[in-house]
C-alpha cells in the first residue's frame, strides 16, 4: 500500500500544452482577422489566455491525489466538489500508457485507465503523469487479480493453439509496411481540402485575390507547369501522410504476456494499451 | 399491502443538506430575476407584459421553493438502500417509489463526491457505476461512506464478473 500522492509535477506542463491545443485555433483565427497588427486588445486576451491556462493546470496538479491499495486504486479531485473514484483492480477494462518523448528521461508515464462503465469516450482516470513503476505495481496487483479459472478453461481451448508466444512478441509492422499504408493512405486529402476550406474562410481578401492573380500568370506560363505543380502537391500529401503514420505507428507491437494483450505504436508519444484477455 | 422499505437510510442530516440546497438555490434563482427586473427598469423596458412575466417567476421560483421544502421528509422516508451479498438495492420516490437492484457482479466502480453543502453537514454522496448506468446515494455520513465503499470493493473482488 502506497500513501496519498499527487502526480509528478510534469503534468502541469501537459495541462497546459493541452489546454493551448484547445485555444491554438481560436487564437490563430482571431491573430489573422485582426490583420497581424500589434493590438492592446489582442495583447490583453492572449495573456488572459496565457493566465488562465496556467491557473486551471496548477490547480488541476494542486489538487489531484492518486493511491494504490491491495485491491484498488483511488483517485481524489476537486476543489469545491471534492470527488474520489475508486476502481478494483478486477474491473480495470483497459490500461492505456501514453509516454512523450520527453517523459522517457524522468521514467514518468501517463497512464488512462478505463472500466466498462458509461461514458466510454473518456478514461474513467487519467493519471496525467506517474513514475513506471507505479505501472508495474497496478500491473502486478492486477495480474494477482486475475481470475484463475478463465487461464485453465482458454489453457485447453481454442486460445493456447494460436502461434502465441508466451511473453514473447508475436505480431510487429515494419517501417517498409508503414511506408507503403502512408503511401495509399488518402485520409491526408480529407484534412488538406478542410485546411483549404479554413484558408478561404479566414484568410483576409486582398492575401486570397493576391493568390489568384499569381495563379493566372501560372496558368499563362504552360499547362505542364501547372501539371507539375499538381504532382508537387500529391507527392507532398504523400510525404506527410508517410510522416503521420511513421509518428502514428512507429514500432507497432503486439504481444501477449501470459494473460494480457499489450499493443504499442508510437514515435513521439508512446502508447502502449493492455488489455487482459478475459475483458474481451 | 405496505410499500415493503429496505432496511437502511440514510443519517438524518441529509434533510438539513437538502434543505439548504433547496434555499440556496431558490436564492440563485430569486436573484436571477432581481437582477433581470433591475436591468430592464433602469433601460425602461418594463412594459406590464414584462412586469406580468417577472411577476410570475418569482411567484414560480416560491411555489417551486415551498414544494420542494414541503416534501423532504417524504423523500427522507423512501430514499434508502440495501446491501446483500449479491445485490445492492436503492430506493426512491414517494409518488412514484421505485426500488432498483444492482447485482454486484455487475458493478464496475464506485465514486463519493461531496460538495460544499454536503461537506457542511459531513456527508457524502455515493455513486455506483455498472457498465449501463450510475446509482446515486445522496448522501451518508463521511465514515458510513468509506465503510460501504470499501463493503463494495470487497464484494466486488469475490463476485466473478461476467460481462
Amino acid at each position: 500500500m502506497f500513501e496519498k500522492r499527487r502526480y509528478h509535477p510534469i503534468a502541469i506542463l501537459i495541462y497546459l500544452i493541452a489546454g493551448f491545443k484547445k485555444w491554438l485555433p481560436l487564437l490563430i483565427v482571431s491573430y489573422i482577422s485582426e490583420g497581424l497588427t500589434d493590438n492592446w486588445w489582442g495583447n490583453l486576451f492572449f495573456f488572459g489566455v496565457v493566465l488562465s491556462l496556467s491557473l486551471q493546470a496548477l490547480l488541476r496538479y494542486f489538487f489531484e491525489y492518486y493511491q494504490l491499495f491491495e485491491e484498488k486504486i483511488v483517485i481524489y479531485k476537486g476543489i469545491f466538489q471534492k470527488k474520489e473514484i475508486d476502481i478494483p483492480y478486477e474491473r480495470i477494462q483497459t490500461i492505456k500508457e501514453r509516454q512523450w518523448f520527453f517523459f522517457k528521461p524522468f521514467q514518468i508515464t501517463e497512464l488512462l485507465i478505463e472500466t466498462a462503465a458509461t461514458g466510454a469516450k473518456e478514461a474513467e482516470v487519467d493519471m496525467s503523469a506517474v513514475s513506471e513503476t507505479v505501472f508495474q505495481q497496478i500491473e502486478s496487483y492486477r495480474n494477482q487479480h486475475q481470475p484463475k479459472d478463465v487461464l485453465d478453461k482458454e489453457g485447453s481451448g481454442a486460445v493456447a493453439k494460436e502461434p502465441f508466444e508466451k511473453n514473447g512478441k508475436s505480431y510487429t509492422i515494419t517501417n517498409n509496411q508503414i511506408f507503403l499504408f502512408g503511401l495509399t493512405d488518402i485520409s491526408v486529402f480529407a484534412g488538406i481540402f478542410a485546411f483549404l476550406l479554413f484558408l478561404e474562410e479566414y484568410l483576409p481578401k486582398i492575401w486570397l485575390e493576391q493568390v489568384g492573380d499569381v495563379t493566372l500568370t501560372l496558368v499563362r506560363t504552360g499547362w505542364l507547369f501547372v501539371l507539375g505543380i499538381a504532382i508537387f502537391l500529391v507527392i507532398l500529401s504523400m510525404a506527410v501522410a508517410v510522416i503521420k503514420n511513421f509518428f502514428r505507428y512507429y514500432n507497432f507491437q503486439v504481444s501477449r504476456n501470459g494473460q494480457t494483450l499489450t499493443v504499442e505504436r508510437g514515435l513521439f508519444q508512446r502508447h502502449i494499451q493492455k488489455i487482459p484477455l478475459s475483458k474481451i | 399491502m405496505e410499500y415493503p422499505l429496505l432496511a437502511k437510510q440514510m443519517p438524518t442530516r441529509i434533510q438539513k443538506a437538502w434543505r439548504n440546497r433547496s434555499l440556496l438555490g431558490s436564492l440563485i434563482f430569486l436573484l436571477i430575476g432581481a437582477i433581470t427586473g433591475g436591468v430592464l427598469a433602469y433601460f425602461k423596458m418594463a412594459s406590464p407584459l414584462v412586469t406580468w412575466g417577472i411577476a410570475i417567476y418569482f411567484l414560480l421560483v416560491v411555489f417551486i421553493m415551498i414544494f420542494s421544502l414541503a416534501v423532504i421528509p417524504y423523500r427522507y422516508k423512501y430514499h434508502r438502500y440495501e446491501i446483500t451479498s449479491e445485490d445492492l438495492a436503492f430506493q426512491k420516490g414517494y409518488f412514484f417509489r421505485t426500488t432498483t437492484f444492482v447485482p454486484i457482479n455487475r458493478i464496475q466502480h464506485v465514486t463519493t463526491e461531496q460538495g460544499p453543502i454536503l461537506r457542511q453537514q459531513q456527508l457524502m454522496e455515493i455513486a455506483v457505476h455498472t457498465a449501463a448506468t450510475t446509482h446515486r446515494l445522496a448522501g451518508l455520513d463521511a465514515q458510513e461512506a468509506t465503510e460501504l465503499r470499501q463493503q463494495i470493493i470487497d464484494l466486488v473482488k469475490v463476485a466473478k464478473e461476467d460481462v
